[in-house]
Order: structure tokens, then sequence, then C-alpha cells
């Protein structure tokens, strides 16, 4: 069994080290314009991304507080980040590196202008279930949504329909992101014993809300 | 060379879903291998008679009632927990500083060995706290021991990092030394926003499983009861909302049977100052609609203990925190107000805790916010003063 806290350490380590990355190529105008040759797009992708992962270096391992690091002070406040949220950061650094037309250097939100990561189906049905499950959780709706996360089986059903839409909506990398996370949720690779944890969290949602809205 | 495409889309959309369906069949047929039995309460939580008496002098039908304040010089303590050892012994936690949810707080634990109170010692500070769970943490408070059937003791405190009390998140300490060493805390992970507001307040109840519910209450913009279950060994399992109404708060409960059980819940309503209660009748998995009782609360935590076949006590505030009484019943709904333990204007009493043992009923509660005190009495006590008010009327 994998440690539980290494995962989601990872994760809010890898938001951190991405924002940082955002500030630092806003500052210091490190963009790569659709404009721009392929080379200088290849450059300053490259150079975003061995800054984001000095900075994830930092932000994991350099106490900043009372001995703890950045990603710790985050963690106390925010909470644990969701499987799809880590695998999402992970194909932003993905296309930071390869991909030169997807930008996290870029003046909008973290994750990601027109070209879809979020997906906009994904994002619709983040925000639709977040809606409803936060709703319920903070008592509004009687019904506890959340605790259906502790056993599962019907919930299953519920991701195997949405990974469906998933497909439906040419989403196929979100469908996959979710059967990791189910997957995830079976070998207990986070704290949480609730399914809904390793599917989306409030970070996630509010990035798919910023998604749906604002592009 | 569309139709082609068009095929090619197909194809793999349609290995996409076998290997959605086949994935998530096989997942749930693991899952269903794994799935937990329902709970039931265990008979040592619905019936104390198992239990042998923890002083012997006071078996022989002697009246015993004594009081003491547990020694502790700090300006500010409150909420104490409370629960018994093995060799009569019984242990105490409760959280002291300057004030409270100043940063200077920790969580301090005394033993008591029958006849004294020993030596008092900090053991979880928020320094502590962030260096277990690997997150900051700016106070702690409000912390719940409960010892379970193998011995294990587990100690439940809650920590902010930012914020105030509703911003809390639970964390989970055990100890297998009752109480001489504890191991490295852990972050319960029990709300889907950002892991806040979840709060704990009562001991907690023990299953036939040998696992155990732990009661909490949720604080963030709206107030709600719920009940944490644990397996033997004190994993988290699952979590179970008692209802979805604002303002009731802090469950204490009851079991009367291996199924049935009452939930009494804490009261903070402006305009409804009721004591209420709901019932289950399925080991905890389903519960009532909130009922009143006959009892009032204006927002003091309640506790509640069986102290005999069909008598159960509760230990609350009656009105304003400046009383705290005791109140029998034998039917666990209609209770009658039987002893005040304090009645001074101006001071505190508050949250208490019990612990049933045989014929010696133990009890501490927050002292004028300055102390823990220590109540002890035995049954032929507590019948003497519901004698007395039988004699009244």
């Amino acid at each position: 069994m994998m440690n539980n806290n290494l995962i989601t350490t990872v994760t809010s380590g890898l938001l951190i080290s991405i924002l940082i990355t955002i500030f630092v190529s806003i500052m210091f105008g490190l963009r790569a314009n659709n404009s721009d040759l392929v080379v200088k797009q290849a450059k300053m992708g490259f150079l975003r991304f061995i800054i984001t992962i000095v900075a994830f270096l930092i932000v994991l391992f350099v106490p900043v507080y009372k001995s703890l690091t950045l990603t710790e002070l985050l963690r106390g406040i925010i909470g644990d980040l969701s499987i799809t949220t880590l695998l999402i950061l992970l194909l932003v650094l993905r296309n930071n590196l390869f991909n030169h037309q997807i930008s996290v250097g870029e003046f909008e939100p973290l994750v990601m202008r027109y070209n879809k990561v979020p997906n906009r189906a994904f994002a619709f049905i983040i925000v639709v279930l977040g809606c409803f499950l936060y709703s319920s959780y903070l008592g509004y709706i009687r019904f506890d949504i959340y605790d259906i996360g502790y056993f599962p089986s019907p919930l299953f059903m519920l991701v195997l329909g949405i990974i469906e839409l998933f497909l439906w909506f040419s989403a196929r990398r979100y469908a996959l992101l979710w059967l990791i996370a189910v997957l995830c949720f079976y070998f207990k690779c986070e704290s949480s014993h609730n399914l809904w944890d390793y599917l989306f969290d409030p970070v996630l949602w509010l990035i798919c809300l910023i998604r749906l809205f604002r592009f | 060379m569309r139709y082609e495409n068009n095929t090619s889309n197909f194809a793999k959309v349609a290995f996409l879903l076998f290997i959605a369906a086949f994935f998530i069949i096989t997942f749930l047929i693991l899952h269903k291998a794994s799935h937990p039995q329902n709970p039931t309460f265990s008979e040592v939580a619905y019936s104390n008679l198992l239990s042998e008496s923890i002083d012997e002098d006071a078996d022989n039908g002697e009246v015993l009632f004594t009081s003491e304040l547990i020694p502790e010089s700090l300006p500010v303590a409150h909420a104490s927990s409370l629960d018994a050892l093995p060799d009569g012994k019984l242990i105490a936690f409760w959280f002291a500083g300057s004030r409270e949810g100043a940063t200077d707080v920790k969580i301090w634990q005394s033993v008591y060995d029958g006849k004294k109170w020993g030596s008092v010692t900090d053991v979880v500070s928020p320094n502590q706290t962030a260096n277990d769970t690997k997150r900051f943490t700016k106070k702690v408070g409000n912390p719940v021991v409960y010892r379970s059937i193998n011995g294990i003791l587990h100690l439940f405190i809650v920590s902010v990092g930012i914020g105030g009390w509703s911003g809390s998140g639970l964390n989970h300490y055990m100890s297998h030394d009752n109480g001489k060493t504890w191991g490295r805390g852990e972050r319960l992970i029990l709300s889907p926003i950002l892991n806040i507001s979840t709060l704990a307040r009562t001991s907690a109840v023990t299953l036939s499983d040998g696992g155990f519910y732990l009661p909490v209450y949720h604080e963030f913009i709206r107030k709600y009861p719920e009940m944490l279950r644990f397996d033997r060994d004190g994993n988290f399992m699952s979590q179970t909302r008692l209802n979805s109404y604002t303002g009731l708060l802090q469950p204490s409960i009851l079991p009367l049977s291996n199924l049935k059980a009452y939930a009494y819940l804490r009261t903070h309503r402006k305009y409804d100052n009721h004591l209420y209660y709901e019932v289950t009748k399925d080991g905890g998995i389903t519960w009532s609609e909130p009922k009143p009782t006959n009892l009032s609360n204006e927002n003091s935590s309640i506790v509640v203990a069986q102290v005999d076949k069909n008598k159960y006590l509760m230990v609350h505030n009656p009105s304003k925190r400046d009383k705290l009484s005791l109140a029998i019943s034998n039917d666990g709904v209609k209770w009658t107000e039987v002893y005040s333990l304090e009645d001074t204007i101006g001071n505190e009493f508050s949250y208490p805790s019990i612990q049933v043992h045989g014929d010696i009923v133990d009890i501490i509660y927050t002292w004028k916010r300055k102390n823990i005190k220590h109540v002890r009495f035995n049954k032929a006590w507590l019948n003497q003063k519901a004698g007395e008010l039988n004699n009244d009327e």
C-alpha cells in the first residue's frame, strides 16, 4: 500500500508550482503566442516546464513556516485534492513540454484556454455534480449524496453513465481519467474512503466553473 | 474514407465502453465481497450491568458522593472527555491554554487511580498536529477519548488551519499502552468541501463487531449531527448524517438494544430551546425525525448514559450554562431533573462527560472555564436523590 499522503502532497505541490509558473511567466513574459515561430514556442514551453519542476521541488521540500513546506501549508487550508485534479495537472505539465499551443504561461486561468483542459463537456458535468454534492453536504438537500461515496455500488452506475457521456462528447481522455480515479479509490491511494473525493474536489470544481463560463 | 473513419471511431468507442464495463463490473464484484456488515450496537454499550463495579467499598449499599477539581494551573480549561482504564482507573483529556482558540492551547491528559488525579501532561499541540498530519494547524480543541474493546485508546481532537471552529478538521491518535505513548496523528477525510467542519464532542459507542460509532457534527454554514463508523482496529469506514435540520448538533448516543438507540442533540437555534432527540431502529443506518423532549437546551452540550436496566441518566444545562443538572428517565423520552451539580449565576459549568461502570458514575465537566471538575457518586446516592424528589411530590 502506498503512502496515502504522497499522492495528495504531490498534487498540492503540482498545483502550487504551476501557479508559480504562471506568475513567473507573466512577470517575465515567457509567453509563446500562436504567431510565434515553432522553435520559440518550443523553447518557451521547455523553459516553463523547467520552472514548474524547480518550483515543484522547492514547494515540496523547502520549509517556509515552522518546518512546514508551502505544500503542507496549502493542504492545511484547502485539504486534499482529487486524483482527477492530479491527472489534469499532469496533463498541463505534459502539454507545456510537448504541446506548445497549450500554455500555462498565459494570463488565462490555470487550465487552459480554448484547447480543452478541461474539456467543456467534462467541466459541465463536474459543475453540475458539484452543485448537487456540495448543496447536499451543506444540508440544503436532505439526502446525503456524499454518503453514497462510502458504499459506492450505485455511484459506480452513475460513474459508468458519465464515462459514457464523456465518450459521447468525444472526451475520451476524461473517461480514462475517471477510470484511473476509480482504480485509485479501490487501492485507497489517498487518505479518503469516499469515491467522490477521488473524482473531483472544490478546486477542480472552481476551475471547471471558470472554464464553463469564461470561455 | 469518411465511412472508414466512422467505423474506426465506432470501434474505438466500443472498445473503450467494453473496457469501462469490464472494469466497473469487476470492481463491483470486488467491492461487494469487501462490503462491511450492517452495524449493531454491542451489548457492552447498552447493558453496563455486565460490568464489574470499580469501587468495591461503595458496593455495600452505602451512599457515595465525592467531587474535586483536577489540579491544573492554566488560565482556561474546557471540553473534557473521560474514559475508563483497566484496574479501576480513569483517563481524562481537555484543552487548556491562555484562552479558547489561542495558539498556545494544547490537549492535556491526567489519570485517576481511584483515589486522586495524577500529574497533568500535555499530549497534543498545534505544532505536533501540523507535523503529524503534514498540514498547517493553527489551533486545537475538543478532545474525545474512547477505549475500544480490544484495548486501544483512541483520541480524537479537532484542529483548525484557517478561520474559526467551523473550519475544523478531525484528527485521530491511537495508544496501545493506555495513554502512556501515542502514535502519529492522522487527519480523517470527512468532507467534500476542503475537508473542513467535522467536530467531535461526545464519546463513542461500541458496536458488536468490535468497532464503534463516534458522534460528530458539522458546523460550516449549517449545523447538523453525524456519526462516524470505525472498525475494531480504528480504521475509519463511513459516516452517517442523523438529520439535515440546521441548529442541532453534538449528538450523545444512548443505545437501548442491539439495533435501537436514541441520539440527544444540543440545540443552537434562536427561537427554539427544546432539547431534541431522534431514534434509530436499524443500528444507526437511518434515524427518525428529531422530536423535542420535555427538557430545554440553550446551546449547551449534553451527555446521556444508562445507569441501570431501564434507567438513564442525563447531564445537561437546563437553561444557561450557570446551572448543570442531573436528570433521569425510565424510557429515554420523559426526563425528570433530580439534582443540580452546580448553580451559580455568572459562572459557566458545561461540556460534561460521563462514565458508568458497575455501581459507580463518574462525571467531569468544565468548572468556571478555569478547571475540570470530577464528580463521583454511586447508584445508591442517585436512587436517594430520586427518592427525595418523589417524596417532595
